[in-house]
């Protein structure tokens, strides 16, 4: 005979967070590995150090505070360490990545409490640590050498391309003029952080927005806040601004739109409030792009939103039903 | 879902368990040897018992009268009062009930007392209603001539009759549509009549073909009533969101949905309402849901109102698994109870037995923010945010938060992935928020009362006062009796 | 060029210290009747039962902080949280300001009707008369004791106050 008297509800969806979590791992997989295959062994060992280190320390700080060890499996840390590693310089040096990694456990998301408690998103925050702290190391773009036999055509895609990202050379340049295929671009077959293929990417973020892991509004209000400003600058001037495809298809705007600007922790719960987060965060990435000192503004444009995003969420309180419209 | 026009906002879609249930015809109960009836089965004030311990009684009578807007209570064999006591009762916390207790005969007599079922008016139409202690066992347990007396001076354009049944396992409001269809529609009709509606609306969600197509022949010939499927989508039949979904309106918060010109009636109760206009019966049976994955046989049953829940399992072969929950009502909004040994009262749906496997699991984690909550809130509320003010105790901020328009619906929790007990922390905030009223109107009371004391002792005082001083006036005026002395001596004054 | 960036900041914050410091001199607020908003609340039956004789008293040590917000039994937990919204004190989580509130009840056996109890009772919430039984109405009592420390034949006792034993309520959630 039950002894407990509770109140409802008396069922549950069966959705936990580590099961969302590692769904997110899951649709990361693929670019991920695609990374890999490019950029060779020295990709491996940073993705094998980061995690390594962030997974450590999550482990003592759950430790110092009596936490239960447990939620170390939820796999929040990998999350935040995967994305912080897709986003380096594929051959960045693993005991920096290691750093970075535990700078993202620790001050990203540890000093506020734990999970779901930190005000910015730890990958990016450990990701501008790291952009500051290590200028040199963090803009060292190498060519794509796939550890592989490549596949057939491949390696002629991969001669074509020297040590400078996309939006690297555009800014240093100042000339938007490249010759670009579209292939090797899609695919992400170019010089760039360690997990940027934009369509193994859009692959996952498809399925998540499907498997309702993410929140399909963030995504879209961020793609239309960077693409629509872009796509008026490339008319005005094609000369110096890259067309809409390549803006979409290079940097981190896909990571960034997919995975990133989507954590749940430090985005509004709003719809609304998701549009305007979002917009918010696409038009920063243009405005960086385009008059920033540095070629890719991903991280600080989510970090800058993520500072608003409780105000956000305050301002587009949904209406009770039963009040006035 | 992501083309079709949502209804209503938010919601959820829990696995429905309708198949454990609906599959059989409903079973009759044969007559209990003893019922439990409690004089609270509606909401408002009990009713009074009108039978003395030691009375006959017959089937049908009146034995509690309803006061101040609450229901009558009838007995539903004839038998034997047995007693007047506290007894336990299938109510939230487990606490105890005045119920009279009724050893039924052995020999059933057959001779029910019949109401008087004739009406030359609206108002005499209702007072039948009244006559028959009829609830509305939808859930809110309130009385169904008391709503309807209300529409008397009201324009009511509208009749909506919820045949939903969102709440997960429950079916038997769907065997009630397929069974007795005729006495649903027939109540629908007299209800037409009792709130002077233009037309009926009768919506059934899409996981009830049989149901569906039961009502539409059934009202075939009726050009005012109208059959509509609504989708599956849990809370559709939430009183406020069906209106939503079929009326295409919100009820304005803090009124009713008489005042928007609707009227909210669910199947069964027309049901009982067709009986007892029709044949004038009186609300002595109703269908309940006995479901749950450690059940033996989940089936719908017609008892008698008062039959102990643990003769509804029997008849249902018992328990194949230990019940890790009994909940009474639905999954999604019902209690649980720990004691079989409680009767089944007029608004009791269903009664289920809820094994391990299909509990949620009692740990939670930290929310993540993820927003789901505030998605599939229908009210449109923050249950992340209210729930985050009423652990820390601030139930006044929760409330501006809008904690009074939350409809204990469970669909945020049941969606939250971090498993966090939301709908548990604003069942605990409302009833704790009305316990502190109470509370806090006492405290009033006695301030008054204490400042009404400290007048009327200081009134006391002045008037002693100058009693005491007219008397020294007195004294000194006349002069002629001999001064007192000012010192009583000790001894006398304690002998006094 | 080092000597002025070093003396620079450390001059910086002394000026502003002192602009703060002259800045809380004037522009002051005059301490508000808080000690008026607290008697305001108080059930006022001068019980005692804070340690003070009278709520005047307990108004102004609770307005200095000598008292807690939940030193008020009469009060109940809802004065309690009232008080610690307006003096901005946390209430503590004891078990002991979470006990429930209580009122008093009359053994009939004991009570011979001297009538001292109902003449103490600061609430009028005891009714009886000289040589009567007394009774307490239940839903006036507040539990203050004063009638428990004046009557001869122990007649008292507590009980949980009816709002709490009739009345169910949800417990709070606990997080696991």
């Amino acid at each position: 005979m039950p002894t407990l008297l509770l109140s409802a509800p008396h069922v549950h969806s069966g959705m936990t967070v580590s099961r969302l979590m590692r769904q997110v791992i899951l649709a990361l997989l693929p670019a991920l590995v695609f990374g890999l295959y490019l950029f060779g062994e020295q990709a491996l060992i940073l993705v094998i150090a980061s995690l390594s280190s962030g997974l450590i320390t999550e482990w003592l700080c759950q430790k110092c505070q009596d936490k239960p060890i447990g939620n170390l499996m939820d796999s929040s840390a990998i999350v935040t360490i995967l994305l912080l590693v897709m986003s380096l310089p594929p051959h960045f040096p693993w005991y920096l990545g290691a750093l970075g990694a535990a700078i993202a456990v620790i001050f990203g998301k540890q000093v506020y409490g734990g999970l779901g408690q930190n005000l910015f998103n730890p990958a990016m925050l450990a990701r501008v640590v790291l952009l500051i702290s290590f200028p040199v190391e963090m803009t060292d773009w190498p060519s794509p050498t796939p550890v592989l036999p490549a596949f057939s055509g491949l390696n002629e895609l991969i001669d074509g391309f020297t040590g400078a990202t996309t939006l690297g050379s555009v800014m240093e340049t100042g000339s938007a003029v490249i010759d670009m295929q579209l292939f090797p671009l899609l695919l992400g077959i170019n010089p760039g952080s360690l997990g940027e293929s934009p369509v193994l990417l859009l692959i996952g973020g498809i399925w998540m927005a499907y498997k309702g892991v993410i929140d399909w509004r963030i995504s879209v209000a961020l793609l239309v806040g960077c693409l629509l400003p872009s796509t008026i600058a490339w008319g005005l001037s094609p000369e110096t601004v890259l067309t809409p495809i390549a803006q979409l298809a290079s940097g981190g705007l896909l990571l960034a739109a997919l995975f990133i600007a989507t954590d749940p922790v430090t985005s509004p719960t709003t719809p609304k409030g998701r549009i305007l987060y979002g917009l918010g965060c696409g038009a920063l990435i243009f405005l960086i792009r385009i008059f920033g000192a540095y070629p890719e503004g991903a991280a600080f444009a989510i970090l800058l939103m993520n500072a608003v995003s409780p105000l956000i969420e305050s301002v587009t309180k949904q209406r009770t039903y039963g009040e006035s419209k | 879902m992501l083309f079709s026009k949502r209804l209503i906002k938010g919601g959820v879609h829990p696995n429905g368990q309708k198949k454990l249930s609906n599959n059989n015809a409903i079973v009759k109960l044969a007559p209990p040897k003893r019922l439990f009836l409690s004089l609270k089965q509606h909401s408002g004030a009990p009713a009074k018992a009108v039978i003395q311990v030691g009375d006959k009684v017959t089937a049908g009578q009146m034995i509690a009268t309803g006061q101040g807007g609450s229901a009558n209570i009838h007995a539903p064999y004839s038998g034997t009062i047995e007693s007047i006591a506290e007894h336990v009762a299938a109510i939230p916390g487990g606490g105890k009930q005045t119920m009279v207790q009724l050893l039924c005969d052995s020999e059933p007599n057959n001779n029910y007392i019949k109401l008087h079922h004739h009406y030359q008016s609206r108002a005499e139409l209702i007072d039948i209603i009244a006559d028959a202690g009829i609830v509305g066992m939808g859930g809110a347990i309130f009385p169904a001539a008391t709503k309807l007396r209300s529409t008397l001076n009201k324009e009511i354009d509208t009749l909506l009759i919820n045949g939903c049944e969102c709440e997960p396992y429950l079916t038997c409001d769907d065997l009630v549509m397929q069974e007795q269809c005729v006495q649903v529609v027939g109540g629908v009709r007299y209800l037409l009549e009792a709130c002077a509606a233009k037309k009926a609306i009768i919506g059934v969600e899409d996981n009830k073909p049989l149901a569906l197509q039961a009502l539409i022949d059934a009202t075939s010939e009726d050009d005012n009533i109208e059959v509509q499927t609504l989708p599956t989508h849990y809370p559709m039949g939430s009183a406020k969101q069906f209106i939503q979904a079929l009326c295409k309106v919100e009820v304005p918060k803090g009124k009713r949905s008489t005042d928007v010109g609707v009227f909210v009636q669910n199947v069964a109760t027309c049901a009982a309402i067709y009986n007892a206009l029709r044949f004038g019966n009186a609300m002595t049976q109703r269908v309940v849901t006995l479901s749950g994955g450690a059940l033996e046989q989940p089936m719908n049953i017609e008892a008698p109102i008062g039959t102990l829940i643990s003769e509804l399992v029997a008849t249902c072969g018992g328990l194949k698994l230990s019940a890790a929950r009994i909940v009474v009502g639905g999954p999604m909004m019902g209690h649980t109870i720990t004691n079989m040994h409680s009767p089944i009262m007029k608004g009791t749906s269903g009664i289920l037995f809820l094994n391990e496997d299909e509990l949620p699991q009692t740990t939670s984690s930290p929310c993540v923010s993820c927003g789901r909550c505030v998605a599939a809130c229908p009210m449109g509320l923050l249950p992340n945010a209210m729930a985050e003010l009423i652990a820390n105790d601030d139930l006044e901020a929760a409330q501006k938060q809008g904690l009074n328009s939350c409809l204990l619906c469970g669909s945020c929790a049941f969606i939250c992935p971090a498993s966090l007990p939301l709908t548990q922390y604003f069942s605990y905030a409302t009833t704790e928020i009305g316990r502190q009223k109470k509370m806090q109107q006492k405290a009033q009371l006695a301030r008054r009362l204490n400042q009404q004391r400290t007048r009327r002792l200081e009134q006391e005082a002045i008037k002693k006062a100058a009693e005491k001083a007219a008397k020294k006036a007195a004294r000194a005026a006349g002069g002629t009796r001999p001064q007192r002395s000012p010192r009583v001596p000790k001894t006398a004054k304690q002998e006094s | 060029m080092d000597i002025v960036a070093i003396l620079s900041l450390p001059l910086l914050a002394t000026a502003m210290g002192f602009a703060l410091s002259i800045a809380a001199r004037f522009f002051a607020v005059a301490q508000d009747p808080i000690v008026d908003s607290i008697n305001e609340l108080l059930p006022n039956g001068q019980c005692g039962q804070c340690g003070l004789p009278g709520c005047g008293q307990a108004a102004i040590a609770m307005s200095e902080g000598k008292l807690g917000p939940d030193c008020c039994p009469p009060g109940g937990q809802a004065l309690a949280q009232k008080l610690s919204k307006l003096l901005n004190v946390p209430l503590s989580n004891d078990a002991e300001t979470k006990s429930l509130p209580q009122v008093v009840e009359i053994d009939p056996e004991r009570c011979d009707g001297c009538t001292r109890c109902f003449k103490k009772c600061p609430f009028d919430a005891i009714v009886g008369a000289n040589k009567q039984l007394h009774g307490v109405l239940s839903d006036i009592c507040t539990g203050c004791g004063m009638c428990v420390s004046v009557c001869p034949q122990d007649a008292f006792a507590y009980k949980t106050d009816p709002i709490f034993s009739n009345g169910w309520a949800w417990p709070k959630p606990e997080l696991h």
